[in-house]
């Protein structure tokens, strides 16, 4: 991973100074060096974490002639085999890295490159003889890219942090988009939390000459009519979803200069990514883990387990609530966004050890419940389908307890539960239906905010976000079976707004660490896509051909075991003896009049329940409430109300390429 | 069948209740399963048991 960054100026000459501003604020995304190209329109910045040749890839890159540059953020990881292609098309390579790749497949193929790359990637391309910019990402979001627009200049960066370096560019919070974040977790792309702040959407490239713009999709996560699913035979799906996994891996482990270690979660995925991983590795892997001080969150038993049965060298952190609270501020800094969990921080903490043991890279399991269908709620949905069909039926409703085994504790209550909470909207009519219990419950937390903060005031009743979204459906999904339906959902808000962003790269990059996901390798989603839903999860059992397919490479204990989400612990931290003291400083009456976010008392009865309780049984709605709370006046307090750009170190050298010269031949 | 060839179905109900294994699989996620499958809706008296889910299949195909 780096950062990378640029300013667009067709009108006066890009300032190389701000460039450098935004330079510094991206320095965590790559310490290891940093640079910048310039002519009299474009500034490519770019800071460093390096790699794939650390030696011959310095960037800004271009190809020979200088025509076209680049800066790039991320991995091509078939980068050896285009590069092969390349050659036999005439190219000469000059270094042994993928950004050289990345450059002149744009030369060779214009855009049609990003649909032969297989990797994550954010990059800007400049074309200086035809003077347009390109601005691309990746197809599921693994890396951020945002810009806007200030003084008459396009300005992007990995993360909004730069582009605040521009005293031009306003600072304010986007009503649609905590419109967004308070009915799916985070804004979706193209919208952030900052007004006139946008993010490049997954699977899509802008590209821009002069004052015209232009969004072009070449990838988006599509599935076959449900009648039509390929792939019927179970034992050979098993054998293909093995091989696909297997190179999805090995492209991810072996396609790097310096050494890559890899996470153990406790759970299946990256359970089954280590495990693969040992059969390519010539040396000793290195794993690493989480765990937690709280033994309900803890999964330190498996973690070990995993470890011990591949013999790896195992680190892991022990994190605890007082250590949340105490690093929520940074995690928000990172992430740019509001949480409505604490998720995040431990992760940022966990990518820490990672780096502190001299590593750089991680390869995860992340992405394997979205392609594969491993949540909760995809079951919930087949399970609300089941009751739709006779919604007075008690005996349907009984399917509840199938996924919440403890109501089979209370069998008095469990049925009226059921139709209570997962009863409502059985609409089979309504694309989104496996959603919509998810984001009423979310959508509740709307009546904290000021309503001039919401779209229209607040007076369209919360439905802006979802009914936006459900229009988004690609032509052709009334086809599809339910579960694609909210597979492609749930790739659409929680994967990339919230997974691989506040909870992946930028809690990654905060410990300036690559991650690399090889269940979001595209081949691996489109095989995954194929096979039929009943096969994606059989009966109930989620990711049953996953567990089938890496049965002799993982313990029994971890293929036979259920389903265990990601949690970390809540509010506790924040209201005992270690309260932090911003805390107090933030939700003081003064201090939450002064943002105006939320209706004035209602911020203050939240966190006074909370206190009252010193943060311990809150139920799900009062913990996110609380931390909706929290994140929000943390996220104003450090981006709008108390600013401070970050100071270029002039101490640290910077390779410059400077190009505003006639001939761009001359050095 | 709706398109679900007879074996296929036969294949996939027995690694359903391998999966389950040591126990039987819920009648209910049997019914869920067969549902989806065949496109059709179990009526409530047959989802008592595996066996009287699994009764419906086979009439399905024809065969009592």
């Amino acid at each position: 991973m780096c950062g990378i960054c640029g300013i667009y100026s067709p009108t006066a000459p890009p300032e190389p100074e701000l460039a450098l501003r935004m330079m510094a604020a991206l320095r965590h995304r790559g310490p290891d060096g940093q640079g910048y190209f310039r002519d009299q329109t474009v500034v490519l910045g770019h800071t460093r974490l390096s790699i794939i040749d650390p030696r011959g890839g310095t960037q800004p890159m271009a190809t020979a002639d200088e025509r076209i540059w680049i800066t790039f953020n991320g991995e091509i990881f078939n980068y050896l085999e285009l590069g092969r292609e390349l050659e036999a098309r005439g190219h000469r390579l000059r270094t042994a890295s993928d950004t050289e790749v990345a450059v002149r497949a744009y030369q060779e193929w214009g855009t049609d490159c990003f649909r032969r790359f297989n990797g994550q990637w954010a990059m800007g391309i400049w074309d200086r003889d035809a003077e347009v910019l390109t601005l691309a990402r990746d197809r599921f979001g693994i890396h951020p890219l945002f810009y806007t627009r200030a003084g008459g200049a396009l300005l992007f960066a990995s993360e909004i942090k730069a582009l605040f370096c521009c005293p031009d560019v306003r600072r304010e919070l986007d009503p649609r988009g905590l419109d967004e974040l308070l009915t799916f977790w985070s804004p979706l792309a193209p919208r952030t939390l900052f007004a006139g702040v946008e993010q490049v959407r997954p699977g899509t490239f802008l590209t821009v000459h002069g004052s015209r713009e232009t969004v072009t999709d070449y990838w988006s996560p599509s599935f076959p009519p449900s009648e039509s699913a390929s792939r019927q035979d179970l034992h050979r799906n098993v054998e293909e979803l093995r091989e696909a996994v297997k190179d999805a891996t090995r492209l991810r482990f072996l396609r790097s200069d310096v050494p890559v270690g890899a996470y153990l979660s406790g759970g299946i995925d990256s359970a089954v990514t280590a495990a693969t991983i040992t059969r390519f590795a010539e040396a000793e892997l290195h794993t690493f883990s989480l765990r937690f001080a709280d033994d309900e969150y803890d999964e330190g038993g498996f973690q070990r387990l995993m470890s011990e049965r591949l013999g790896t060298a195992h680190r892991e952190i022990v994190v605890s609530e007082n250590d949340i609270a105490r690093h929520l501020p940074e995690a928000v800094w990172h992430a740019e966004s509001a949480m409505l969990r604490s998720a995040p921080v431990p992760m940022m903490l966990l990518s820490r050890l990672v780096r502190d043991a001299g590593y750089k890279v991680v390869v995860t399991g992340e992405g394997a419940d979205e392609v594969l269908a491993g949540y909760d709620i995809f079951r919930e949905a087949k399970v609300r389908q089941f009751m739709a069909r006779d919604p007075q039926s008690a005996a349907r409703a009984r399917a509840v307890e199938l996924l919440y085994p403890w109501m089979k504790r209370s069998p008095n209550q469990a049925p009226s539960f059921a139709r209570s909470f997962f009863g409502q909207q059985l609409d089979v009519a309504d694309p989104a239906m496996s959603h919509r219990p998810r984001w009423r419950s979310t959508g509740a937390l709307k009546a904290l905010l000021n309503p001039d903060r919401l779209p229209n005031g607040g007076r369209d009743g919360g439905a802006t976000a979802a009914d936006e979204l459900v229009g988004q459906l690609p032509t052709g999904s009334a086809d599809w079976d339910p579960l694609s339906r909210a597979q492609w959902l749930e790739i659409r808000t929680l994967l990339g707004g919230y997974l691989l962003s506040s909870q992946g790269d930028r809690m990654l990059m905060a410990g300036s660490v690559e991650g690399r996901f090889p269940f979001l390798d595209h081949r691996l989603f489109e095989l995954a896509a194929q096979i039929p839903a009943r096969q994606r999860i059989l009966g109930l059992q989620e990711k049953y051909l996953l567990r089938q397919a890496f049965a002799d490479l993982v313990p029994r204990e971890i293929v036979t075991r259920a389903k265990q989400p990601y949690r970390a612990p809540g509010a506790a931290g924040f209201f005992g003896p270690a309260s932090p003291d911003w805390l107090g400083e933030l939700t003081s009456s003064a201090a939450l009049a002064r943002a105006g976010i939320f209706k004035p008392g209602v911020a203050e009865r939240v966190v006074d329940k909370s206190r009252r309780s010193t943060g311990r049984g809150l139920s799900n709605s009062d913990s996110m409430r609380l931390m909706a709370v929290l994140t929000l006046q943390l996220l104003h307090h450090q981006f709008i109300d108390s600013w401070r750009s970050p100071v270029p170190d002039p101490s640290a050298p910077v390779v410059v390429f400077d190009r505003r010269g006639p001939d761009r031949r001359a050095p | 069948m709706a398109g679900v060839q007879p074996h296929r179905i036969d294949d996939e109900l027995a690694a359903l209740r391998a999966a389950c294994e040591p126990g039987e699989p819920d009648p209910l996620e049997v019914a869920i399963y067969l549902e989806e499958a065949l496109r059709i809706a179990i009526p409530d008296d047959a989802l008592r048991s595996v066996e009287t889910v699994l009764a419906l299949l086979a009439v399905h195909r024809g065969s009592p």
